[in-house]
């Protein structure tokens, strides 16, 4: 297997899809209702401030010579200035961009570590109570409507015992006091970082142990796993080292495109706990038609989902030798 | 004391229609360094015998009656941690499936490193290496293959593997299940001259599952012909090749006219098919309904078995008598 190889042309697929993503992108803004310079112009501007403004932002030129400032645009990181907040895209996107991997990514990989790890157990015991009753809980974790559930932790956790605070990412005392060191910046982030964390972590817990026992299940059945036991392996000799590695395959698939899932879908929880991610910058600058917030938003989203799915293919190649480019 | 000693050996398996027995009332014996050969129709319970002998039965799979002693001890009576020191140590097995019997995600050399270890937990790095070496010199897999991915083998190359693993704990018993069958004739024998090498250089007695009776003809000195989960004629190669007595046996030989050109017999072909049902228990003999020589008293009575030589036994009551 080579390992720069298989790097090299994922990422040049990366490089393709995210051009014809960004192409997408372009024509549909260009297609979009509402026109962007309505949005600007105030009343005391008059008509040539409007048509120098127009003139600005070379809306008066062909649509393939604002393609190509588009792509220059991207390349040198402007991404103009957001109608709401009058600031450069490119420094709001690189606020909430951090916050959103941070929670999504360590709710996944928690999730993912708990999930392969109790439905490999549980695959063992298979028709035993422990197994029928993990699995149903399991399922019903699944199929739990994540923002029900996001508001019923706000309303026990948060509100009712009062362990964790009602929303948002950090309380502003401890930011704003310089003498608030490192560490307790950090504790502030995790408090407030646990409940979002907990609500992702049960509900996709639940989906990654569904898939590795039934991935475990099938391995059971190899060829493989019968002679290691013949070859005198205990049970747990035999789970660990002979089915779960291969029964982990289709999980680590499954955790790729459900990262993808988890940023799209990442938008309604980071709404509900008001954390300040890129997806509730999304949907936010997109019902107010802050274009240039909404376009960045939208491809940074695509790029951190690409990226994603290059590492998840990178694990796959790593896990199974049989891969080889 | 025989290295073997399996006694009326029964299994059944749980199926949705209750159990159904796959094995019945089978005894035989292997002394130490020969090779016993079980041939048969598909569907016979070859494999069967073999799991049970590994303590390996599927799930639903139980041994209903009878015991199987190894050098004296009862093997149905080990416990887990027992039966998982004896597996490999004493007898392993060359699986049916050897195509498949490699895990995919490990290196060849280190699954097989993994029983050494296993079995040999007193063994330094550089002996364990050594041993690997020499197995690999003995089924002739180059050494610098060792530590390569199943994949990248050949299928003759994977069949040689999952030989020098079963030979890697130095067992005393190996059951080789279709060793060759997934296999083209020139590797098939290829396979079969080394399986029979290494008898002679290792001294260790084996069973040899196979439908293909030449391979059994050529690599075993006791034969076992089995219909339908019975024994139905057993005794030295020369007794049950050369002078077989059972009709099915007769049949089963006809088919293969190629040993040697020795074996003329102008039998009928055996009915290929076996399906089990379960009335084939109900106490007359199994092959009657395919069987040219049946008599009524086929149809009505159990099958008895006939001594035509102190080793030679065949199940039928027509056998020895007549002629
Ligand atoms: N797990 C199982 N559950 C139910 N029945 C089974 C099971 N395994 C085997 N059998 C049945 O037991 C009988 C004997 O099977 P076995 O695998 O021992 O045959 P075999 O002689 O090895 O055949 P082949 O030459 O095709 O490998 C068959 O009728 C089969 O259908
Ligand atoms: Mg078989």
């Amino acid at each position: 297997m080579n390992l720069k190889s298989l790097l090299l042309r994922r990422s040049i697929e990366i490089l393709v899809v995210f051009g014809i993503i960004m192409t997408g992108l372009f024509l549909l803004f260009h297609a979009a209702p509402g026109d962007p310079i309505s949005m600007m112009v105030d009343l005391t501007m008059t008509p040539e401030d409007v048509e120098r403004m127009v003139a600005q932002l070379g809306l008066d030129q062909p649509i393939w010579i604002q393609y190509l400032y588009y792509i220059k645009n991207f390349f040198t990181g402007n991404f103009g200035t957001s109608f709401h907040y009058g600031r450069p895209v490119i420094e709001i996107i690189s606020e909430r961009l951090p916050n959103t991997i941070l929670l999504f990514t360590t709710a996944t990989i928690l999730a993912a570590m708990a999930g392969v790890w109790l439905g490999k157990i549980i695959a063992w015991y298979k028709g035993k109570a422990i197994d029928t009753w993990t699995t149903i809980f399991a399922l019903v974790c699944n199929t739990l409507f994540l923002p029900w559930i996001s508001l019923l932790f706000i309303w026990f956790f948060a509100y009712w015992v009062g362990w964790f605070p009602l929303s948002g990412m950090m309380t502003p005392e401890i930011w704003v006091n310089p003498e608030a060191g490192f560490f307790a910046k950090a504790v502030d982030v995790l408090h407030h970082m646990l409940l979002p964390l907990l609500t992702l972590f049960i509900v996709n817990t639940g989906s990654y142990l569904l898939i590795m026992r039934s991935s475990m299940l099938e391995t059971i059945k190899e060829d493989y796993i019968l002679t290691a036991r013949a070859k005198g392996l205990s049970e747990k000799q035999v789970r660990n080292r002979h089915a779960a590695p291969n029964a982990l395959l289709p999980v680590v698939t499954s955790v790729g495109l459900s990262l993808a899932f988890s940023v799209n879908g990442g938008a309604l929880t980071e709404t509900v706990f008001s954390w300040p991610g890129i997806g509730r910058e999304l949907i936010f600058a997109v019902s107010n038609s802050d274009y240039p917030l909404a376009m960045a938003s939208f491809l940074f989203i695509a790029l951190v989902v690409l990226v994603a799915n290059l590492i998840v293919d990178i694990l796959y190649a790593y896990l199974d030798p049989r891969i080889s480019y | 004391m025989p290295l073997l000693d399996v006694d009326n050996l029964t299994i059944a398996y749980h199926t949705r229609s209750g159990p159904v027995t796959a094995v019945e009332n089978v005894s035989f014996r292997l002394e130490r360094g020969k090779f016993l050969g079980i041939v048969g129709e598909s569907g016979c319970g070859k494999t069967t015998i073999g799991m049970s002998l590994l303590g390996l039965l599927p799930e639903n799979g139980f041994v209903r009656e009878g015991r199987i002693l190894f050098e004296g001890s009862d093997l149905l009576a080990l416990s887990q941690k027992e039966l998982q020191a004896f597996r490999w140590k004493k007898i392993s097995m060359i699986f049916q499936a050897a195509m498949n019997a490699l895990n995919p995600v490990h290196r060849v050399g280190d699954q097989i490193i993994e029983a050494i270890r296993i079995h040999n937990p007193e063994f330094s790095e550089e002996r364990i290496q050594k041993e690997i070496k020499e197995l690999y010199d003995l089924v002739d897999i180059p050494e610098q293959r060792i530590f390569d991915y199943p994949h990248q083998y050949s299928g003759g190359m994977k069949q040689r593997a999952v030989i020098a693993m079963a030979l890697s704990c130095r067992p005393d018993l190996v059951i080789a299940d279709e060793p060759t069958t997934a296999l083209d004739v020139i590797v098939q024998d290829q396979i079969i001259r080394k399986i029979k090498d290494i008898q002679r250089q290792r001294g260790i007695a084996g069973i040899f599952i196979s439908h293909d009776i030449g391979v059994v003809a050529e690599a075993c000195q006791d034969i076992m012909v089995m219909y339908r989960g019975k024994i139905v004629e057993q005794g030295k190669r020369e007794e049950v090749f050369v002078a077989p007595v059972h009709p099915y046996t007769i049949a089963l030989l006809s088919s293969h006219l190629t040993i040697d050109g020795v074996f003329d017999f102008h039998a009928d072909k055996p009915e290929v098919a076996c399906d089990f049902s379960p009335d084939f228990f109900a106490g007359v003999c199994g092959y009657a309904e395919s069987c040219s020589r049946a008599e009524a008293q086929c149809f009505t009575a159990p099958p008895k078995w006939r001594e035509i030589t102190p080793t030679h036994k065949a199940l039928c009551r027509l056998c020895g008598q007549n002629d």
